[in-house]
């Protein structure tokens, strides 16, 4: 059925395959940037990811001389600001992000306070209230296939001075551009491709069942499912394979245009939350908690569990399970599917992820107030999420 | 004959009146369910909330001030920690009606948020927990889930919106 009313946006150009890498300069060039200053971060500036961002500007009329690597693992305020203040001090006139969602957020925060003016990031945080200003021009290589954040209209920003998160939304934050090259992936540990790739597992998920689901997001969502259960224990098992770094890379930016134009639910709601007071990652807190969520969601949501039995566990699978029982084997397929990762390290239980029993309050407070969850079909209370805490424990 | 449906004008004065019996709603709620308390004194000790309807209004602010939770009226470009504006009227008007809820209303893109999108759940919360107690349960289940319980019963919530301070 469609939504009575429902919005669908996705203006980021998507350059995917082997050798991406190299059509970044005229793509900048195309859109007038002469000197774009690269964010990226210390392991990555290390191990030769950024020496291949910069080479493909080798006689190219462009100065990428500015580069940023003193990005912490959250994204935060003052490193934005500080940022800002270089930006204008040398003169960059375009954003290069190159790394994982924390890079990428802090890109987008980065952008909002070029574009917006003025030297505060904080002074523009909200939902859909940025006013469009002069572009600055802005692509992103991500080197992880998760977060999605390539092409999702989030950013989430941390303001270390009040131990506290803050969210951004808007369609301001989309990049112009994007590229997905596996050579910028190949090099990932098991692990960190196991609890990325359950990340992008669960962006398609929410994003096809919550309340702001429409027809547009869930075809993105449906063909993430599909490659994700299809290329991610591949990619886990032989990761130097560029078809499946890619066929996973694809599959992330898909989930993230899903979820960018549908956004979450609760599994994100407590994960953020778990990465907030316990320090869990993000990934690692997806794989614990979506079987137990979906269960929380199993009554509101039987239906639309059903239909993703369907990606989840192919045609033959979907076909001859009776239709009332598909919904509790979508949730089966979904732990199994997790827990085969296990054998690279990737823990399936709090206690696993040393979560203590008593970090649960203050979890399951920060999580009722994460805005993931008021697109939930069912809003959680703190009660019922330290309910399911104890499951995943 | 068809049944008259209100014009803009219309809509836009019975979505003031709503708003105003929201505020004193939230004024009262304070006093009477522990979980309205909880949420405003989780958003801080001081603040404002401004509710809006573009272009042209109604308004109006709640918060609190001194440790006392207030609401009024205001004029539509008042200044406040957080703003909630609606795009229109007509999404508005169903907001305040009845016939959607807040999570719906996010979910449509009916309205944008100006501040701190952690404290907006609050807000939600106490909002729902508010049009519990103002609407019939029946209404209720329409709008949001689950329906929050009344702590006090429904003829005592009206009356202490209506007259206390």
């Amino acid at each position: 059925m469609l939504p009575k009313y429902y919005e669908f946006l996705n203006s980021v150009k998507i350059m995917s395959g082997e050798k991406a890498l190299e059509n970044i300069p005229h793509e900048l060039d195309m859109l007038g940037a002469k000197k774009p200053i690269i964010l990226t971060d210390a392991i990555l500036a290390k191990t030769g990811a950024l020496d291949k961002l910069t080479k493909v500007f080798d006689g190219w009329k462009m100065d990428v001389s500015e580069v940023f690597t003193d990005i912490p693992p959250d994204s935060s305020i003052k490193t934005i600001n500080h940022i800002a203040e270089i930006f204008k001090e040398k003169k960059c006139d375009a954003i290069l992000a190159l790394g994982g969602g924390s890079v990428i957020d802090t890109a987008k925060g980065l952008r909002i306070v070029i574009e917006q003016g003025g030297d505060d990031v904080m002074a523009y945080m909200g939902l859909e209230s940025l006013p469009r200003k002069k572009r600055v021009p802005f692509a992103v290589v991500p080197t992880t296939s998760g977060t999605g954040s390539e092409c999702t209209n989030v950013a989430v920003i941390a303001n270390p001075d009040k131990n506290v998160k803050m969210e951004f939304i808007s369609y301001d934050l989309l990049p112009d551009f994007t590229v997905i090259d596996p050579a910028m992936t190949e090099t990932m540990p098991p692990k960190i491709t196991a609890n990325t790739g359950v990340d992008a597992l669960v962006h398609a998920v929410e994003a096809y069942t919550c309340l702001q689901k429409n027809p547009m997001s869930q075809a993105y969502a449906f063909a993430a499912m599909r490659l994700i259960v299809n290329y991610l224990p591949k990619a886990v098992a032989e990761g130097s394979n560029k078809e499946y770094r890619l066929a996973m890379g694809n599959a992330a930016t898909m989930a993230g245009i899903a979820f960018s134009n549908s956004m979450v639910g609760i599994v994100h709601a407590i994960g953020h939350a778990l990465g907030g007071v316990a320090h869990v990652p993000h990934g690692i807190a997806m794989s614990i908690l979506l079987p137990h969520c979906m269960r929380f969601n199993l009554e509101t949501l039987k239906s639309a569990y059903g239909e993703l039995l369907l990606p989840l566990a192919g045609a033959e699978a979907y076909a001859s399970t009776p239709k009332e029982e598909r919904a509790e084997k979508a949730i089966e397929f979904a732990t199994d599917f997790i827990k085969q990762f296990e054998t690279v390290g990737l823990p399936t239980t709090l206690s696993a992820a040393r979560v203590t029993e008593d970090q649960f309050e203050a979890i399951a407070k920060t999580a009722v107030n994460d805005g993931a969850i008021i697109v939930n079909p069912f809003m959680a209370t703190k009660e019922q999420v330290i309910e399911i805490l104890k499951a995943a424990f | 004959m068809s049944e008259k449906k209100p014009g803009k004008a219309g809509k836009r004065a019975l979505a003031g009146i709503v708003m105003g019996l929201l505020g004193k709603g939230i004024r009262y709620g304070y006093k009477c369910d522990d979980r309205i308390r909880a949420d405003l004194d989780g958003i801080g000790d001081e603040f404002t909330i401004k509710l809006m309807v573009n272009p042209v209004g109604p308004a109006m602010l709640f918060g609190k001030k001194d440790g006392v939770v207030f609401s009024h009226k205001c004029e539509i470009d008042a200044v406040a920690d957080i703003t909630l504006a609606f795009k229109g009227i007509d999404g508005a008007f169903k907001m305040f009606t009845g016939q959607m809820g807040l999570s719906a209303g996010y979910a449509q893109h009916r309205f944008t948020v100006k501040g701190d999108l952690y404290k907006v759940l609050s807000i939600v919360r106490i909002m729902n927990i508010v049009e519990a107690y103002l609407f019939p349960k029946m209404l209720a289940k329409t709008l949001m889930n689950p329906v929050p319980k009344r702590q006090v019963n429904m003829l005592r919530f009206y009356g202490g919106t209506l007259f206390s301070k």
